[in-house]
């Protein structure tokens, strides 16, 4: 029992101490207004010291994608911090290669603001903003996944590339966290965002979305993502997804079709049995407007007794070795689990495709 | 509670990540579904990419820690953590994922028996990294199952 109370009184003081030492610096270290200079100083904004890079760029409303709110769990903050952000710390190191920390990237969740900063951040992300929605419908899928139509108030249009992502936020007992979400309604579509969810057992985010009812709020940060869509309309676009990574196929395809209907464009999608098929059909009749466009999927289960089913099976990367001709100029978007994409993309590589037209989503 | 060195703790993690290299590699082998034989394979491969930055880690970095005094608990990451694993052939993915799941909280405690300890910025600093590179695995092994693509 002693050693029970002698533990208990000595984490008291380990917490009591954190706490106070919290305290004394916020309130005896006073960082004061600290300047953040942009891009070589286009854009320099003046924050509070004492607070994340993170969040001070979040109050001037530059979002920068984080997954994990701010702990340093996910290492997707990453920005070029050229002067005033001090050594790396451990907490960073495991998601920072060795070229991106002689590049001076950081993560900006780790980065306190003490004195002024020099930071380089992409376009693409100043452009990021923030969104306040209502859920317009929701839509049941397959026996885990639903589809979630956001109608956006304010602002009330959103300028996405296919391929691209948004942050929603979702409660969790620690406060909001966002998780990240592709787009699945195409950019001709700029009144509404659509994602496809996949309800994870424990899951803050998907257990969120999948609760919301139609006229729910909910807000989101976006969009974010890398992928630029080949404007030259002699590139075939392949897609493959695997498991339920279809949003972004779905919002490339439309998208694509709306710009070039005669653009040759391939899907491959894979997943286990047919309860998780779907989209499918809606696939196939976009298929009989626009004959350039082929449609795969494949099952890697087994199929049971009491399952039809007239499409291929097998892994999705067979699929793609079976119907893809070698030597044609192509760009290819692959979302799914990174073994997945290991197989695709030897494949992709083996019919002619370099590194550079291969595009899948940081897992 | 035995006295050991930073260099030993790190043969223990590289012994282990070999460990899972084999035991993956063999999974791969036999098993009955291709799904388990592909992600198994990966598996495999991961650990011995884990294993050979481990083992540059210790040649490049430790060199000024190597020998630091730790206390350390035995069995923490060895061959006791697969004692109550029960993979066969005919394992799913899902089991798979779990079991794997289980024995990277294995290098994770041994990790944190570590950063409990006061030791030196350097040897806090190295066992950090590890801790969140394991962390970070487990992250992704659980996104794995949740795409329940195997």
């Amino acid at each position: 029992m002693i050693y029970l109370w002698a533990s208990l009184v000595f984490v008291g003081l380990l917490v009591g101490l954190a706490v106070l030492l919290t305290v004394a610096e916020r309130l005896l270290i006073n960082y004061g207004i600290c300047a953040i200079d942009i891009n070589a100083s286009e854009t320099t904004l003046e924050v509070e010291g004492g607070q994340s890079l993170l969040s001070g760029l979040m109050e001037s409303k530059i979002f920068i994608p984080s997954a994990c709110g701010g702990r340093g769990s996910c290492g997707h903050c990453k920005i070029t911090v050229l002067d005033g952000a001090g050594p790396v710390l451990p907490t960073e190191t495991p998601y920072l290669s060795r070229s991106e920390i002689r590049s001076n990237v950081r993560l900006a969740c780790q980065v306190k603001i003490r004195e002024d900063l020099r930071v380089t951040i992409p376009e693409d992300l100043l452009n990021v903003q923030m969104f306040s929605a209502t859920v317009a419908s929701t839509q049941v899928m397959t026996h885990d996944i639903k589809e979630i139509r956001f109608s956006l108030n304010e602002p009330t249009e959103i300028t996405q590339r296919p391929g691209q992502y948004v942050q929603v936020q979702a409660p969790s007992p620690d406060g909001p966290v966002f998780r990240a979400y592709s787009i699945s309604s195409p950019s001709h579509e700029p009144n509404v965002v659509d994602l496809v969810v996949r309800l994870v057992p424990g899951g803050i985010g998907s257990t969120y979305l999948h609760n919301l009812n139609v006229d729910d709020p909910v807000i989101f940060t976006g969009p974010y993502g890398e992928f630029h869509l080949d404007e030259d309309p002699d590139t075939e676009i392949v897609c493959v997804g695997g498991g339920c990574g279809i949003a972004p196929m779905k919002n490339i395809i439309y998208t694509l079709y709306e710009r070039w209907p005669d653009r040759k464009c391939s899907l491959f999608f894979g997943c286990r049995t047919t309860a998780d098929v779907f989209y499918l059909d809606e696939f196939k009749e976009l298929a009989v407007k626009h004959p350039n466009f082929k449609v795969i999927y494949a099952l890697s289960d087994p199929i049971g007794p009491e399952e039809t089913w007239d499409g291929e099976t097998g892994f999705i990367h067979l699929s793609v070795d079976k119907h893809l001709e070698a030597g044609m100029k192509r760009q290819a978007f692959l979302c799914g689990p990174p073994p997945m994409i290991e197989a695709v993309t030897h494949v992709l590589e083996e019919k002619g495709l370099v590194e550079e037209d291969i595009f899948y989503d940081k897992f | 509670m035995a006295i050991v060195t930073v260099e030993d703790v790190l043969e223990c993690a590289e012994r282990f990540e070999q460990m899972l290299a084999a035991y993956y590699g063999e999974l791969s082998e036999h098993a009955a579904r291709e799904g388990v034989r592909m992600l198994t394979d990966y598996m495999s491969r991961h650990r011995v990419r884990i294993l050979e930055a481990l083992d540059k880690l210790s040649c490049e970095q430790v060199d000024r820690t190597r020998s630091v005094p730790l206390r350390y608990e035995p069995h923490v990451a060895d061959h006791t953590c697969f004692e109550g694993v029960t993979l066969s052939p005919d394992s799913d993915a899902a089991d798979v994922l779990d079991a794997a799941v289980s024995f990277d909280e294995c290098l994770v405690r041994l990790y944190r028996q570590v950063l409990q300890q006061d030791v030196e910025e350097d040897v806090k600093e190295l066992f950090e990294s590890l801790l969140h590179a394991e962390q970070r695995d487990e992250i992704e092994l659980k996104k794995i199952k949740a795409m329940d693509y195997f």
